[in-house]
């Protein structure tokens, strides 16, 4: 009995370290953002609000928050418009090759991202339209669908066929029973795709930054770039700024899929 | 059930049309971008050539950094395993509150990969950094910096790769029943014989999947490395981002990408045929 108690010790030894050790580092990060100092000192010498400050009114930062908010919008109104429609054919209809276009659309996010990342390069540059917001929206949008996909196909998965039967005998037309039964009943899968693929394009630096790096910065390019020059705090401030979002994000995903995760 | 008639749809050529426009053609395009020509000093040029293979497969400093990525990617993988294993297993059976953990666990895996290497770079900063604990502990006698170089790019590719194999690792680990770990203890087995002959073998499927992911995404690292690592520690996709930017040089890259995805292609396929198991799972609903 002395050996279990040990082990069941140690086991929570381990836990707790890596519950510290995956919340630290931002708990860190949120503490350097409130500094009043110029330079980044643990513990932060005295409190101020001045990089918040920074990141909302210099006009660079605000730049790259309206270039990043119009790319992730974009990214989730298309990856979830492909992932619905391909949800909703792949579930209520035979159609051919269905596998096959199943696995294309789940392909996109299992491949290491610079490849896709070279790939819309070479695209771009040979169709002779690159470095525009349009292409990163483009890029993250296929990049991103795989995920509202495996969500929207698994609300359609568990609606009841029943109600959607019931209203084609009594005459409703296809379009009608879609817009009346089957859409609100997937409504919050829906709704967590989009959320989901905003905050991932919102996050997301590494094919934006091969895409059109150069001529778009988005808030993570700006931050990368920054990086090179200094740890100026504003950069604290910018990723309490993401961590809040990001969290936010994550827990409403949570609540519309009833618990999702667990 | 499924519709009768139904001219709805036809409305699939909408994501299709997109899927192969916007991702099978751009595929095919990386392919013929890895044979182009690049003219020195110029950008490309259609081709057919082998040059750029050559050149990768011929220049001890490319073999070198896929060597090593491959070498770091594996280090990454089997940390994590080690550390989200009895993490995950703590969690499905011990811990109450699951659902904060997990939601702390996916609150940190979007995070951008640039604020979870910034954190790092904080955390092991000279002036702002653990070495002032450490210091202060009497445990070193001036405080450094850690960043950047090999122990900060392991740690980093740890921290942010970690959730994606605590999440794997959750629902095989979930599913598993009680009633054998109670069967096992009661039969005489010791609470460490029943985790190494019972858990461990009967979540073989989540390790392999939690491993193989993790590996993947390593592979294509490039935020974590190139903020946190010094030239010596880069992988190959700073490698090949640094050729197709700053370099001009499309058609190298491309073929380094494609080396790559073959690269990682390859390891999914021998891992899966040796152990049998089923595809990755991404750690959601019903994995």
């Amino acid at each position: 009995m002395k050996l279990q108690r040990t082990g069941r010790l140690l086991l929570g030894a381990c836990f707790w370290s890596i519950v510290i050790f995956l919340s630290v580092p931002l708990l860190i990060v949120i503490a350097v953002s409130f500094t009043s100092d110029i330079f980044m000192v643990f513990p932060p010498k005295g409190l101020s609000l001045q990089w918040y400050r920074e990141f909302l009114h210099a006009s660079d930062w605000r730049e790259a928050i309206r270039d990043s908010l119009v790319i992730a919008s974009g990214t989730a109104i298309l990856s979830t418009s492909i992932a619905l429609v391909l949800a909703f054919v792949l579930n209520r209809y035979d159609i051919r090759f269905a596998n096959a276009i199943r696995t294309l659309g789940l392909l996109p996010f299992l491949l290491p991202p610079v490849i896709i990342g070279i790939a819309f390069m070479a695209f771009f540059y040979s169709i002779g339209y690159s470095g525009k917001v349009l292409n990163v929206i483009i890029a993250h949008g296929i990049f991103y669908t795989t995920l509202p996909l495996m969500l929207i196909s698994l609300g359609f998965e568990s609606v009841n066929k029943e109600l959607e039967e019931a209203a084609m005998n009594l005459g409703a037309t296809e379009l009608r029973v879609f817009g009346t039964i089957t859409l609100p009943l997937v409504r919050n899968d829906i709704f967590a795709g989009v959320l989901f693929s905003f905050i991932l394009s919102l996050n997301e630096y590494f094919i934006a930054f091969l895409v059109a790096g150069f001529t778009v910065t988005t808030l993570p390019i700006k931050i990368f770039s920054s990086l090179r020059y200094s740890y100026s705090p504003t950069i604290a401030a910018v990723s309490v700024f993401f961590i809040l979002i990001t969290t936010v994000v994550v827990i409403v995903v949570d609540r519309l899929t009833e618990g999702m995760w667990e | 059930m499924r519709r009768r008639g139904g001219k709805l749809k036809y409305i699939v050529v909408y994501p299709l049309g997109m899927l192969i426009v916007f991702f099978l053609i751009p595929l095919a395009m990386l392919i013929a971008f890895s044979f182009y020509y690049h003219p020195p000093g110029g950008f490309y040029e259609p081709a057919f050539t082998f040059e750029n293979y050559i050149r990768f497969l011929t220049k001890p400093l490319y073999l070198k950094r896929l060597a090593f990525t491959v070498e770091i990617s594996a280090l990454t993988t089997i940390l994590c395993l080690l550390l989200g294993y009895p993490f995950t297993y703590y969690l499905t059976r011990i811990a109450s509150k699951k659902r904060f953990y997990i939601i702390l666990v996916i609150s940190t895996l979007w995070l951008s990969y640039i604020i979870r290497s910034y954190a790092w770079t904080v955390i092991l900063s000279k002036h702002a950094g653990i070495s002032n604990l450490f210091a202060w502990m009497g445990l070193i006698e001036q405080t450094r910096s850690y960043t950047p170089g090999l122990l900060a790019v392991i740690i980093g590719l740890v921290y942010v790769f970690l959730p994606f194999m605590i999440l794997t690792l959750y629902g095989t680990l979930k599913g598993i029943g009680r009633e054998y770990e109670e069967a096992s203890l009661n039969l005489g087995a010791g609470p460490w014989k029943t985790f190494v002959n019972v858990v461990v073998p009967l979540s073989k499927d989540g390790i392999i999947s939690g491993s193989l992911l993790v590996f993947i995404l390593a592979l294509g690292a490039y935020v974590v490395p190139s903020i946190l690592g010094k030239p010596q520690q880069w992988t190959m996709a700073i490698i090949i981002g640094d050729q197709a930017t700053y370099e001009s040089n499309v058609p190298f890259g491309a073929s380094m990408a494609l080396i790559l995805m073959i690269f990682a292609i390859g390891t999914i396929w021998l891992i899966a045929k040796l152990a049998g198991t089923k595809s990755l799972s991404m750690g959601a609903k019903g994995t």
